[in-house]
């Protein structure tokens, strides 16, 4: 059935080889590709999950890391209602750099965007090299939702999507996201959303455990 | 009959080959000759001899090779070693750990040998010129296709930047890309446009029926209805039937005088140039929709589709 309340446009940031093709993948197909190509500009991936009782469709951009990218990446984040930033639990120096990629989506993007922090490739456990804490702080300051998860595992991969889109779909229900307006990276689906369901529960209660 | 079809006949095989190594034995003196014969078809068993033919490799740059460092740390090693993994790994040999240090070395002497030139996965700004061309491209040749496209914000940018970042590389699997290349390597410089062009004419119907949604799952999915061959051959026609002027960037410097190409006209001896024949700026050219066509292209435009509307005042006519 190819019916859905809503359209959500995610975008995916963070550094190069953090595994961002490889969480959509995971997202949307189940599999994970150790040797997937990297991203050269922008690919994308869609999925309908439910929230609160609504087919919701995500349609998500994929965006390469790499710094000689970011004037044309940037321009991929207007029109987001959600965004997933990645880092790699191994490799600090992809944390370190959060801020500069904090610093771009807020600038770039609409006010009200949900990001969702993503420690990725926790299943590396003996080679972690940022611990849950220093992530869980980084979101705690900048008010951003925070889980780790496992593109390879699957751990938490599926949660880091649909937290994000209940969080939006909140927003929506409560009035500060305006559906009708283009820029907020909403669309109405094809079908009418059921104006009779009740919104999900909150999604601050995310939390890593993998 | 269609390349593939006679990559598989040992007999017409046979016969190409022998060609090309008679050829190749001449080499350098005998280069045109394999670049006219390239332009048939390039034996698969010959091609890394043939490629080095037509791109002039001379056996002193073997020599050259073997001398560049290739193993002190540079500043793009870490990159590199975060990329090599994720090319064309169903590929035998670059899936392999010998294939990747074979990458890795060829990468590493490709830098020492150019220090004014650096590994990006991408040159963005380079681009903008690239798709501001390739948009006027496919006006002119698909004006319907070209406004469906920009009205559901299908824009060059989200689709054609692996097409000519890596000249399809990256769009395409290896078996397809020689292919491709074997074209590429001895066709206008310009011919990558067409072939980008040639591609979004062969999907035009299910592009024209559908919305963005459906366009990213197409492109996202590497294009597998594409026909390269088809392909080929339309952007060898459309190459033929294009007006320079379309694929022309405005020139590097502002004083810089107009291509008097083929110019019959006697607009070049005038003192001051007039208004359609004075230099347009790159951000002029990216903000229209259409492209323009220079005085000395449009005499040269016959076609029974060609419509003429002249807009000067009486004055100037």
């Amino acid at each position: 059935m190819a019916s859905y309340a809503y359209l959500f446009k995610y975008i995916i940031i963070g550094d190069t080889g953090v595994g961002k093709s490889c969480l959509l993948l995971q997202f949307t197909d189940n599999r994970f590709q150790p040797a997937h190509d990297l991203t050269i500009g922008v690919e994308f991936g869609a999925r309908i999950v439910t929230v609160g009782q609504k087919r919701i469709k995500l349609q998500i951009w994929d965006t390469a890391g790499q710094e000689s990218f970011r004037s044309i990446t940037r321009s991929y984040y207007r029109g987001a209602a959600g965004a997933l930033l990645v880092y790699d639990i191994t490799r600090r120096d992809t944390f370190d750099h959060l801020a500069t990629w904090l610093e771009d989506a807020r600038k770039y993007s609409n006010a009200n965007i949900t990001i969702m922090l993503i420690g990725n490739k926790c299943d590396l456990e003996a080679k972690r090299a940022v611990s849950r804490e220093e992530g869980e702080s980084f979101a705690r300051e900048n008010g951003l939702f925070f889980i780790e998860t496992s593109a390879k595992t699957a751990a938490n991969v599926e949660e880091a999507f649909v937290h994000t889109a209940a969080d939006i779909h909140d927003k929506i229900q409560a009035g500060v996201l305006d559906v009708t307006n283009e820029s907020s990276g909403i669309k109405l689906g094809p079908t009418q959303p059921n104006l009779s369901s009740f919104p999900s529960g909150s999604a601050e209660t995310v939390r890593g455990c993998c | 009959m269609q390349v593939s079809i006679r990559e598989r006949d040992p007999n017409y095989q046979l016969h190409r080959m022998t060609l090309f190594q008679h050829l190749l034995d001449c080499y350098p003196a005998s280069r045109s000759e394999i670049i006219r014969q390239a332009r048939v078809d390039i034996p698969p068993r010959v091609r890394p001899q043939v490629w080095s033919a037509i791109l002039g490799v001379l056996r002193c740059d073997e020599w050259v090779y073997r001398h560049v460092d290739k193993e002190s740390p540079g500043a793009s090693d870490k990159q590199i070693d975060v990329d090599i993994p994720r090319c064309h790994q169903y590929h035998n040999l670059l899936g392999s750990s010998e294939g990747h240090v074979k990458m890795r070395r060829v990468l590493k002497a490709w830098l020492r040998a150019h220090p004014h030139l650096v590994y990006w996965q991408g040159l963005d700004s380079v681009m903008i010129g690239y798709f501001a061309v390739f948009q006027h491209l496919l006006t002119f040749h698909d004006p319907e296709l070209s406004v469906h496209l920009t009205k559901t914000d299908f824009t060059p940018q989200l689709y054609a930047m692996p097409w000519f970042l890596t000249m399809f590389t990256h769009v395409f699997p290896l078996d397809k890309t020689y292919l491709i290349w074997d074209k590429f390597l001895v066709a206008p410089r310009s011919f990558p446009h067409f072939f980008g062009l040639a591609i979004l004419r062969q999907a035009r119907p299910m592009l024209l029926s559908s919305g963005f949604n459906e366009h990213i799952t197409m492109f996202t999915n590497g294009l597998p209805s594409i026909d390269i061959e088809a392909c080929i051959q339309s952007a060898y026609q459309l190459c033929q039937i294009t007006p320079p002027s379309v694929m022309k960037l405005p020139p590097e410097s502002d004083n810089a005088p107009m291509e008097p190409a083929g110019s019959t006209t006697s607009l070049d001896s005038w003192e001051t140039a007039p208004w359609w024949n004075t230099p347009i700026s790159l951000e002029a050219r990216q903000a229209e929709p259409v492209p323009r066509i220079f005085v000395s292209d449009l005499t040269r435009l016959r076609g029974e589709l060609t419509l003429y509307v002249d807009i000067r005042d009486e004055g100037t006519y």
